[in-house]
């Protein structure tokens, strides 16, 4: 997709989303194409830190209003050759869309390639972003308030209602009151209009799995559709945090803490345990943060990794062996194959559907977390 | 305003830290213009806040009052790869402009050894777009690959054109006991078989990167060389943005400026010292320095107008190619030679009556562009 600012008065274009012209102070339109054509192209052989997987292609590539724009791939095209990214034509899929504009731009554009999603005025939606402390969002700590408020947006803009949009979530570390300020969910639901749930205070129903007696939290129960938003990072016990880590906080905070000591004592691998955990969950869409992300010592105390792309998927497992892929992480994450033996998803990345930009074409090194599960030679 | 003096190190791999090197080429200036230390009256540094070579110095100006024990003006001027042109072109306007100061020390420094490639290679791209093209994989090379690619495909020039610009630079180099290849022979065979780094540009096509320190120091005293023109002009980032990719606009109005200034056409200009960091950067300035028709540089190397015994030498020094490219140092390190060409001090290289040169330094692909014109004092 190509996008410039056009100004309405002097023509002037920009790459850049700005408001007015700063010649003639007229309004600015937007100009959006999606069929592209190859104009140009090189093969490059040499890696370097961002781009470590070579030989990959870029391409120049241009619209009917003769405006450009570069595009990494790893697939050989020709001068004169059509570009045009489609949505996905199989389950599981996974999209994976770099920010170059805004979060709103990538957001939409990440569900428009899984095939968008189907809400109306009806629709019942929560929204589980990942509010676990009180951090400022560029920490990357949780979940980027923009890519939730792109998701509220894009809901809107496809027919639902914001009085049947909830954003649900419990803090860990922090008082509630504390992580709505400082995340910025508290003034982001405030400006939009949109009903928060504390999680913690949320009437609850009992579930048991693998021996386990849980209270998950009655919200997700009733709703149409349920859009799990995780910051992607690095964890210290889980190698990643995607949408399998975040999902676990639908359930009471003291049950998280007597499953944690209870797979303790049972000698049982809490991987195993936050998997089958999914057995009791609805399904849900999960659009993976990583307009910042994390990388090194996660979940919390981490550095900012400057992603900047979005994942979407209908497939949770899709969705963090793909963001795994992204990591270029030595060791596969150990719940994610267990989550594909238990049909919860594919974590197969050869199976999986990737659309808008590719694996490869994104990947880059992450540091893992210092002792996690992904630093073991197992 | 004229050139009292100048100086550099020998652009290669140099077992020193940075501010040693400076000091170097400081020492090498300070000794050729017959001025002390006591006369300089500021310092203008281009240098760029290079992290992998673990020397970071922010603040490096203080430190330069530190090394010259002078508690003067001094100033920094980071602009990629035109650094030093930038340096050269602020040194200038202070000189002009201030009564109060008589002469300035230009100083460009870099050390880029110590760093493996693919970590430079990265490091360098910072100079690029950081949303549409760093994520894209868009390192130099690439960048000038679709230049070459866009040249090859509207004007009919090829890849053997470049090879014979990459020869008569390292031809020259050979002659030029500071450059990096002095007295290394590489053949046209050599230059035609090397890896490609990003098709059309093979590895001969791109300036090698070496440690390096140059000096010059601009005086409003009459010396043997005047400044007669410096014009520093700036174009659009990325050459993606631009209606044209083969024709950089910064380059042509620098240019127009300076000839301008200097109230010369490009006919009158007897040698140049152009910012070959690729060889196709070297062709397209051909053009657009006016020295050839937009479509037509290949005809200069092709018809031997630009080599060292042509009608127009072009960088006798052997280039960014062949004597080497550290970055900031470059521009400076182009005043340097064509100082000492018109003062007729290079030996096998010298260029036969050689009474006004050019400077031309870029910074990133075309983005900032300086031109300066040298004239042998009467």
């Amino acid at each position: 997709m190509i996008m410039r600012w056009v100004c309405e008065n002097c023509k002037r274009k920009w790459i850049y989303p700005v408001k007015k012209c700063i010649y003639c102070k007229a309004d600015i339109k937007e100009e959006t194409s999606r069929k592209l054509k190859v104009v140009g192209f090189t093969k490059v052989n040499v890696p370097s830190v961002m781009h470590p997987i070579t030989p990959y292609n870029i391409l120049i590539l241009e619209d009917d209003n003769q405006n450009r724009i570069p595009r990494k791939t790893m697939k050989d095209y020709n001068i004169g050759d059509y570009y045009e990214e489609m949505p996905a034509t199989k389950e599981p899929s996974v999209s994976i869309v770099k920010i170059k504009y805004d979060i709103d731009r990538a957001v939409e554009d990440a569900l428009y390639l899984i095939n968008d999603l189907d809400v109306d005025k009806k629709s019942k939606i929560l929204i589980k972003p990942n509010m676990m402390a009180a951090a400022y969002p560029y920490l990357a700590v949780t979940t980027n308030p923009k890519t939730v408020s792109a998701i509220i947006k894009y809901l809107i803009k496809h027919g639902a209602k914001k009085e049947n949009i909830v954003v649900a979530e419990q803090s860990i570390y922090a008082p509630i009151e504390a992580a709505l300020k400082k995340t910025g969910f508290g003034l982001l639901c405030k400006e939009q209009g949109i009903n928060f749930v504390d999680i913690s205070k949320s009437e609850f129903v009992e579930k048991e799995f693998e021996g386990f007696k849980v209270k998950i939290t009655k919200e997700i129960f009733d709703k149409d559709l349920i859009i799990n938003v995780p910051v992607l990072k690095t964890h210290l016990l889980f190698g990643i945090s995607g949408a399998f880590e975040n999902m676990s906080r639908l359930i009471a905070s003291d049950d998280l803490l007597k499953i944690e000591q209870l797979t303790k004592e049972r000698k049982i691998d809490l991987n195993d345990t936050i998997v089958k955990l999914h057995k009791i969950l609805p399904k849900y869409l999960t659009v993976g943060d990583g307009s910042i992300g994390m990388e090194g010592n996660g979940p919390l105390k981490g550095a900012p990794a400057f992603l900047s792309y979005i994942l979407a998927s209908k497939d949770p497992v899709a969705h963090d062996a793909v963001f795994h892929e992204l990591g270029l992480f030595l060791r596969k994450a150990k719940y994610l194959e267990a989550a594909s033996k238990l049909d919860l998803g594919e974590s197969n990345i050869e199976k999986i559907e990737v659309v808008g930009n590719e694996i490869k074409a994104t990947a880059r090194e992450l540091k893992p977390a210092i002792g996690s599960k992904l630093m073991e030679n197992n | 305003m004229y050139i009292k003096g100048v100086g550099m190190t020998r652009f290669d791999v140099i077992d020193k830290p940075s501010h040693l090197i400076a000091y170097d080429a400081a020492y090498a200036a300070l000794e050729n213009s017959g001025l002390s230390i006591n006369d300089i009256d500021a310092v203008v540094l281009g240098n760029q806040d290079f992290d992998p070579n673990g020397e970071r110095q922010r603040h490096i100006p203080t430190m330069l009052s530190s090394l010259f024990k002078k508690v003067i003006p001094i100033m920094r001027t980071p602009a990629a790869c035109s650094s030093g042109g930038v340096a050269m072109w602020t040194a200038n306007k202070i000189v002009e402009n201030d009564k109060n100061i008589n002469n300035v020390m230009v100083l460009g420094v870099e050390k880029l050894s110590t760093c493996p490639t693919f970590v430079t290679t990265d490091e360098l791209m910072m100079a690029s777009n950081q949303r549409f093209e760093q994520p894209e994989g868009m390192i130099f090379p690439a960048q000038n690959a679709l230049v070459a690619q866009q040249h090859f495909m509207k004007y009919g020039s090829n890849s053997d054109d470049l090879a014979l610009i990459a020869l008569k630079n390292h031809e020259n180099a050979f002659l030029n006991p500071k450059a990096k290849f002095y007295k290394k022979k590489v053949t046209l065979d050599t230059i035609k078989k090397s890896p490609i780094v990003a098709s059309p540009l093979r590895l001969f096509d791109c300036s090698i990167t070496v440690d390096g320190a140059a000096s010059c120091i601009l005086s409003k005293d009459k010396s043997d060389v005047e400044i007669i023109a410096s014009s520093l002009y700036t174009d659009y980032l990325s050459t993606f943005e631009r209606d044209d990719m083969v024709t950089w606009n910064a380059i042509k109005n620098a240019a127009d400026a300076a000839y301008k200034q200097a109230n010369l056409k490009p006919k009158d200009i007897d040698l140049v010292e152009i910012h070959d960091a690729f060889t196709i950067v070297e062709l397209v300035s051909y053009e657009d320095l006016g020295f050839a028709e937009k479509g037509h540089g290949q005809e200069l190397i092709r018809d031997g107008t630009v080599k060292l015994d042509g009608k127009l030498p072009v960088n006798t020094s052997g280039g960014l190619k062949a004597k080497g490219h550290p970055i900031s140092p470059t521009g400076v390190a182009q005043i340097v030679e064509l100082t000492e060409q018109l003062r007729g001090e290079c030996k096998d290289r010298q260029v036969s009556n050689a009474k006004i040169g050019l400077a031309q330094n870029i910074g990133g692909a075309g983005g900032t562009v300086i031109v300066n014109i040298l004239k042998k004092s009467s």
